[in-house]
């Protein structure tokens, strides 16, 4: 039964009406928090989570036990007279833009008011849909508990080479849910830029949902830099239409646990990807990306290629170390002919005893395909830097030099102006 | 008196418990041009790394004293900061590191050495593009990362290019005349022969004559087996053309100086 506390906007479910797709919402949340009670969380044993520390899900479960009820937030849309390119989501408050509002860009908490009925016909489906798999549970968790998020719909006039910036502040919960979904119209084309920003002794668990229509082209920076004792985890679903792309690049620094998932579904012919990550870890920080790419369709394209560099200056234990992993998977659907798909991992130890996992995994089921995988880990090449301390770089110096090569692969990718400056910026190599 | 650059005395040099260098003597004046040529496995690149300071590289004997000071205390950044260059036989590939970023940081690096002024970005690549146009090395080059995918001749044009913007006292070339066509030949000779006017001291290894047909040493060193086995003037260079290095070795000393 829907809970009457609960209601969310305009829905009123009157006795003997059909639910309302509000209710529809509840019910399935009121589930999925139901059934999220009788599962455990994940543990090294599930292959998802095989490289987490277990002290990680110890602290996971301190953060469940504590805060097992959902307390709803109120938010506020706040109209701005002059131009701001920023998009604060604190969970509180919300500022737009107004030139995105003018061209259309459709920017507001997902359970507010004024939302469409098929905004929530949406959310229904993504709720209904969420995997069940004991691997995603925190993303069934999430849906389960979310208390908000951004919806974001970007229509097919719209083109920007300007980013739709979101800081993502964090609430003054301790362990905050959010979910956002962000749709693209056909022929949309922008790029948004994603600051997490987790505050010491914090959990966020946020899900991301990208809905492409035919030809739209989302571009996706997400950044995650929280507090040394934050954790974070995230979960990215992307599914593309006809000839979309989605190109979803990602810099993970900071936070004591980073766990990004990333999962995108090639429904349409041509669609494409290129998925890029890069993680700079150090001390005891860990730091995991999980990416899938589902090639569900004929001649569909997908790149992904992950950097990381890890480095300490103290090893006390094997839970004291920096700790980093890739787990990359290339599925390709028996009918995703033509397809293309490539994934690449390199890393740089910059302390032998860092510890770092690579997984990368092929699961082809349809002929004429070309699929490629690799990862390396390796140290700074010595060769390397006694060439440029040859020229008189210091030590220090030439490893900076060398570091910020290795990451140019993928840094260089990122467009000049204002989005290349705030993205680099926490690496500032 | 002519002052004295780097005095290399009985050096023994070992690398993985193999001895390479074995009692080795050289004096290299200021202003001079010296070439060192000899045999494959001779020791010569292992005496050029010795210089310029490479870790795996263990002194177990012997002095190196640069300018005065004792070279072997100082390390490789060090020693390239006072003003030692090597031009390396096969230059280190950097992925990512941009050529002219590289360029100019090491330009303004070594201007604050020599306490000069540094130069804005745009001072620099006016400077950069005449010393581009000089060793004929393209604009497109610049954009690259250092030394990644370059041919032989555009590594040793690259390295011929820093040694001018590094403006060291004393440059160590090795081979730096592998892999070069004629034309580009000439050039490294006439980079060569422009720091030789500025008084700078420059240290050949090479194999083979045809880079000193264009520009002339003051001293030919033959090293064999690890040490300076001979030394002499250009004569010594023809006559290895002649005769092959193991019978100017065995033979007794011609044209020394």
């Amino acid at each position: 039964m829907p809970s009457k506390k609960r209601q969310i906007g305009s829905g009123k479910n009157l006795e003997g009406a059909m639910p309302t797709v509000q209710d529809q919402i509840e019910q399935i949340r009121h589930n999925l928090q139901h059934q999220a009670q009788s599962i455990n969380l994940p543990s090294p044993s599930l292959e998802k989570w095989r490289y987490v520390l277990p002290s990680t899900f110890t602290k996971m479960a301190e953060y469940l036990e504590k805060k097992t009820s959902v307390k709803e937030d109120r938010f506020v849309l706040d109209q701005l007279s002059h131009d701001k390119i920023e998009i604060y989501f604190d969970g509180k408050q919300l500022i737009i833009p107004k030139h995105l509002k003018q061209a259309g860009v459709i920017v507001q908490p997902i359970l507010s008011s004024n939302i469409e009925q098929v905004k929530l016909q949406q959310l229904l489906c993504y709720l209904k849909n969420v995997s069940s798999s004991p691997e995603e549970w925190l993303t069934r968790y999430n849906a389960g508990q979310f208390v908000n998020g951004l919806f974001i719909h970007v229509p097919s006039s719209y083109k920007s080479d300007t980013p739709i910036c979101i800081k993502l502040s964090g609430s003054t919960q301790k362990f905050q849910n959010w979910c956002h979904l962000i749709d693209a119209a056909s022929h949309a084309n922008t790029s948004i830029l994603i600051d997490a920003l987790g505050a010491d002794e914090s959990w966020h668990n946020q899900v991301f949902h990208y809905n492409l229509s035919a030809d739209a082209h989302l571009q996706v920076y997400n950044i995650s830099t929280g507090q040394k004792d934050s954790l974070l985890t995230q979960h990215h679903l992307a599914s593309l239409e006809d000839s979309a792309s989605f190109l979803m690049s990602s810099l993970i620094k900071g936070s004591g646990f980073v766990r990004q998932q990333t999962t995108i579904d090639l429904r349409g012919n041509h669609a494409s990807c290129n998925v890029t990550g890069m993680h700079l870890t150090q001390e005891k920080q860990q730091h995991h990306y999980v990416t899938t790419v589902n090639h569900l369709c004929p001649n569909t394209q997908s790149e992904q290629t992950f950097k990381g560099i890890l480095k300490h200056t103290h090893k006390l234990n094997d839970e004291k170390i920096a700790r980093a992993s890739f787990l990359g998977k290339i599925y390709i659907a028996p009918q995703a002919i033509k397809t293309e798909a490539h994934q690449s991992y390199k890393a740089l130890l910059l302390a032998p005893e860092a510890g770092i996992y690579a997984k990368p995994e092929l699961e082809i089921y349809a002929d004429d395909v070309k699929c490629s995988h690799g990862t390396a880990t390796g140290a700074i090449d010595e060769d390397m830097l006694f060439y440029l301390m040859s020229r008189g770089f210091s030590h220090e110096m030439a490893a900076t030099l060398i570091t910020a090569g290795f990451l140019e692969e993928i840094t260089n990718k990122i467009p000049e102006g204002l989005l290349r400056q705030s993205f680099l910026s926490p690496i500032s190599l | 008196m002519t002052n004295i650059v780097l005095d290399i005395q009985n050096l023994h040099v070992m690398r993985d418990g193999k001895k390479i260098l074995d009692g080795l003597n050289l004096s290299i004046t200021e202003g001079s041009l010296d070439a060192i040529m000899g045999p494959n496995g001779s020791g010569k690149s292992t005496l050029s790394y010795v210089i310029a300071g490479h870790p795996n590289y263990q002194v177990t004997q012997g002095t190196i004293s640069y300018l005065g000071q004792n070279l072997l205390n100082m390390s490789v950044d060090e020693r390239a900061r006072a003003g030692i260059f090597l031009g390396f036989q096969y230059p280190i590939e950097i992925p990512g590191v941009s050529i002219s970023h590289f360029l100019r940081l090491i330009y303004n690096s070594r201007s604050r050495q020599l306490g000069e002024k540094e130069v804005d970005s745009f001072t620099f690549l006016k400077k950069l593009k005449e010393l581009r146009l000089q060793l004929g090395i393209s604009e497109d080059m610049m954009s690259r990362s250092l030394n990644a995918g370059f041919s032989g001749g555009e590594k040793k044009k690259l390295e011929m290019l820093q040694m001018v913007l590094l403006r060291p006292t004393i440059a160590i070339l090795d081979e730096a005349d592998s892999g070069l066509d004629i034309d580009a030949l000439k050039i490294v000779a006439s980079t060569i022969n422009q720091q030789r006017q500025q008084s700078k001291s420059i240290v050949l290894i090479t194999h083979y004559k045809r880079l000193l047909t264009y520009t002339v040493p003051d001293k030919i060193h033959i090293m064999s087996k690890g040490k300076i086995v001979k030394t002499g003037n250009q004569d010594l260079a023809l006559q290895l053309e002649e005769k092959g290095y193991d019978k100017v070795i065995k033979a007794p000393i011609a044209g020394s100086v």
